[in-house]
């Protein structure tokens, strides 16, 4: 047969097959990139502080002086959004990288040394049973909400998932006959772990990272909106979108523009996970079943 | 052999037949310009190493070439009809009614989720929708009365994980049958089976085509298969046919070279004196090994992989541990390396015990035995260059980075593989280098003991002959012991001083290769012995 690298798709040499080929992981990296530009250098290009209050200019439409109008307080919708984004992308990212190192960690120990393996798994099984977005405004009312305790709560109920995820790798890889070898060779298992079975599960978890990524901007914003979250009048998309809801009737841009901005970029995350998946395991992709 | 029924029409002929590769390849073709037929009640053997294209004439009969695959010309005759490019309505009519494919692994064909006899019934109810159920379920069970399973009634309601290799490749050879094909498929058919298996496959194959007046192209890789079953042979190399006629005239008389080349590697048995008696360098003693099954409501079962195992081993000798599938030769073999903790029983190695060694003694003694594995594919991290993959163990043990790459290029160049391998990846390479580069690995460590667990049962004969021929030059040059595990006699006959024989568990007979293979004293090594295919051939 051929070599088998050679016939994998989305690893073409020329740089127009690989564009037309990943349109839709580039579009959505692309616009993600792009959010993530506007809301650093955003505040710079909209005049005076996002959250200032300005009683005369209270519920206007959107116009040229205000993009997505202005709300309750009078302060600028596009400009709280952007300042919002700041945060929200923050806390994603927070989320996603400490629950995929924390779950990595877990999941590589557990795995190799099936000793912990019932006990620990347990644990995660009763993590995954408490109702996150619960768990999360328990967490943030006895503790304060403060980034890290956002954070922390959120990332708490992620980490079963990555751990999971990574184990099974684990189970699997752990019997191929090269860990063997290794094991053969007297390599301790710290080393057997980083050289030979983690290199195995960094598809998979860049993948399940982005899921928590989008997750998480949604949880985050739930918990705005259910007043738990960020201190009010914190710009967050949460708290945004939860201010707006009073005068939703009367000026719907105030949940409209954020909440769109939100959607977007969660829907990008989650697209961008998928496509990574289909790129990173051929396997699984449409594309690869029709030629197989 | 068979004399030719009423007519002399082929049931399947194939004319020039060209199957294109995808760009890019190293050949343009995967088969080119190839012609055969198959005769009614006849057996037709393809033969042909790995890439020979033996497998993709199979599937373009059946018409399931890979979509990257293209037919780009010749044509293929069933009963006269034209098949080649046929509109895939016609040929989901065809497949399974007039021809049908048997698999080389019977587990991945059948279903696990279903049970046998459903699966049978399934193949009747697609293509017979007038028969009644009743109908169905006898001609079920009359289908498995056939292909002599025991107790068809039992089977039909277990699944396929219930019943053994040999049985499952008989559920497939139902099905094949349930329609009456005309042509048989079969790829491959008993090389997952044991031998004894294996030779009752190839007795019932024979039984099946008198009696269901059909035809088989079998594809294999084995001449004995060949010289025990063909009524006609047909040598494929790189995609063509390099010689084809009757077996005695191909296999006795071969006039290509490459055929030559094939009939030479298959391994003959031939015998190594066993050696004088020295110092054991591993000693095993009454090994117990029992793996329980626990379970809250069904009784815990106990299975005695290992009941009482005992041989030694001295340096530059070479044990072969024979035996079928769940003799436990295997599981002695995880033992010896440590991967499972027998029971009872001790294994000494130079004279110390491994089990009462401490973590950190055991670190320090293990990397003396190393260990070759069956699969050269999955035997290599494939994310790990080859340089790095060779000196990994030996800086573990103490030498330096440049001292480790130093020796592993000189494993290089002594298991025949160009120094430069070290900066590449194990998908550049074909399988039997693979296998050597494992030996390399292995041997960077400078064991003591080698365990070979089918080490070159995966390999093309050809390439195995070489790979044996490399353990016997390095074992001479560098003086370890090896365990040489494998299922199949000749190979070991190759390669071994002294044999010992596996079967449930228990070493029935052991002794110096010769007096095992001429004068056997075991009941089970005597079966073993006489189910050998291609007895021409010895």
């Amino acid at each position: 047969m051929a070599s088998q690298t050679s016939t994998l798709p989305g690893r073409s040499a020329s740089w127009q097959a690989l564009v037309s080929r990943n349109l839709l992981m580039l579009s959505c990296v692309a616009v993600l990139l792009i959010i993530i530009l506007v809301s650093l250098i955003g505040p710079w290009f909209v005049a005076g502080d996002a959250t200032m209050v300005r009683p005369r200019m209270r519920l206007k439409a959107p116009s040229e002086l205000a993009w997505f109008g202005t709300d309750a307080m009078g302060r600028d919708v596009f400009a709280l959004t952007l300042e919002g984004a700041r945060l929200s992308l923050l806390v994603g990212f927070m989320t996603a990288v400490s629950g995929g190192l924390v779950g990595t960690a877990i999941g590589l120990i557990t795995g190799y040394f099936r000793r912990l393996d019932g006990f620990v798994m347990r644990i995660m099984d009763a993590i995954m049973a408490i109702p996150n977005i619960l768990f999360a405004v328990a967490v943030v009312s006895l503790l304060g909400p403060s980034l890290l305790t956002i954070v922390g709560a959120l990332v708490f109920n992620e980490i079963p998932r990555v751990v999971r995820l990574v184990r099974s790798v684990v189970l699997s890889v752990r019997e191929e006959p090269y860990v063997h070898a290794a094991v053969g060779m007297s390599i301790p298992a710290r080393l057997i772990l980083i050289r030979h079975i983690l290199p195995s599960c960094i598809a998979p978890l860049i993948v399940q990272t982005t899921y928590i990524f989008a997750a998480a901007i949604l949880s985050e914003a739930v918990l705005g909106f259910l007043g738990v979250g960020f201190p009010r009048g914190t710009p967050t998309w949460g708290n945004v979108v939860a201010e707006g809801r009073a005068v939703f009737l009367r000026a719907p841009w105030t949940i409209i523009a954020p909440g769109m901005v939100l959607a977007i970029t969660v829907m990008s995350v989650n697209l961008l996970g998928d496509s990574l998946r289909d790129w990173l395991d051929p396997t699984l992709s449409r594309r690869a079943k029709v030629h197989s | 052999m068979t004399a030719s029924s009423s007519t002399d029409v082929p049931i399947l002929k194939i004319s020039d037949l060209s199957v294109a590769l995808p760009y890019g390849l190293d050949r343009a073709y995967a088969v080119e310009g190839i012609s055969l037929s198959v005769r009614p009640r006849e057996i037709a053997c393809v033969v042909g190493e790995s890439g020979s294209g033996k497998s993709v004439t199979a599937s373009v009969v059946m018409g399931l070439l890979p979509n990257a695959l293209r037919l780009a010309g010749g044509s293929i005759k069933l009963e006269g009809e034209e098949i080649g490019g046929a509109p895939e309505a016609r040929m989901n009519a065809l497949r399974g009614n007039r021809m049908a494919m048997i698999f080389q692994e019977p587990l991945t064909a059948l279903n696990p989720v279903m049970r046998l006899g459903d699966q049978i019934a399934e193949v009747l109810a697609l293509h017979r929708k007038e028969m009644g159920k009743t109908a169905v379920r006898k001609r079920v069970l009359e289908l498995m009365e056939d292909v002599r399973l025991p107790s068809p009634e039992t089977i039909y309601g277990r699944y396929p994980h219930q019943i053994s290799g040999g049985q499952r490749q008989r559920v497939m050879i139902a099905m094949a049958l349930a329609m009456e094909p005309a042509l048989i498929i079969a790829d491959e058919p008993t090389t997952a089976l044991d031998v004894t298996t294996q030779a009752q496959i190839l007795q019932l194959f024979r039984e099946l085509l008198v009696k269901h007046d059909s035809a088989i192209l079998m594809i294999t890789h084995d001449f004995g298969v060949v010289a025990d079953v063909a009524d006609h042979v047909t040598v494929m190399q790189h995609g063509r046919v390099v010689e084809s006629g009757k077996p005695d005239q191909v296999l006795g008389n071969p006039q290509h070279a490459y055929t030559r080349e094939l009939i030479a590697a298959v391994p003959r048995l031939r015998y190594l004196p066993d050696l004088e008696p020295a110092m054991p360098m591993l000693e095993v003693k009454d090994l117990h090994l029992t793996y329980r099954q626990a379970g809250w409501i069904r009784k815990s079962q106990a299975v005695h992989a290992l009941a009482g195992v005992s041989f030694s081993l001295a340096p530059r000798q070479t044990l072969g541990i024979v035996g079928e599938s769940g003799s436990g030769k295997s599981t002695l073999a995880k033992a010896v390396l440590g991967f499972e903790t027998p029971s009872s029983g001790q294994i000494l190695f130079c004279k110390q015990d491994l089990f009462s060694l401490s973590q950190t003694a055991l670190a320090g003694t293990r990397h003396r035995i190393q260990m070759i594995f069956q699969d050269p594919y999955s035997s290599l991290n494939p994310r790990r260059r080859i340089g790095q993959s060779l000196v990994e163990g030996p800086m573990r043990h103490g030498k330096s980075s440049a001292e480790a790459r130093r020796r592993a290029v000189e494993l290089l160049e002594l298991v025949g593989l160009h120094p430069s391998s070290m900066d590449r990846f194990p998908h550049e390479f074909s399988g039997g280098q693979r296998q050597r580069l494992c030996i390399a690995r292995a041997l960077a460590l400078e064991p003591d003991v080698i365990v070979a667990d089918e080490a070159v049962s995966a390999l093309d004969v050809t390439v195995q002959a070489q790979v044996l021929e490399l353990f016997k030059s390095l074992q001479s040059e560098l003086g370890f012991a090896m365990l040489f595990i494998t299922h199949d006699l000749r190979v070991a006959s190759n390669i071994c001083n002294r044999i010992a024989v596996m079967s449930r568990g228990k070493i029935v007979e052991m002794g110096e290769a010769r007096e095992i293979f001429e004068n056997p004293q075991n009941a089970y090594t005597r079966e073993l012995l006489a189910a050998l295919p291609g007895s021409e051939l010895r």
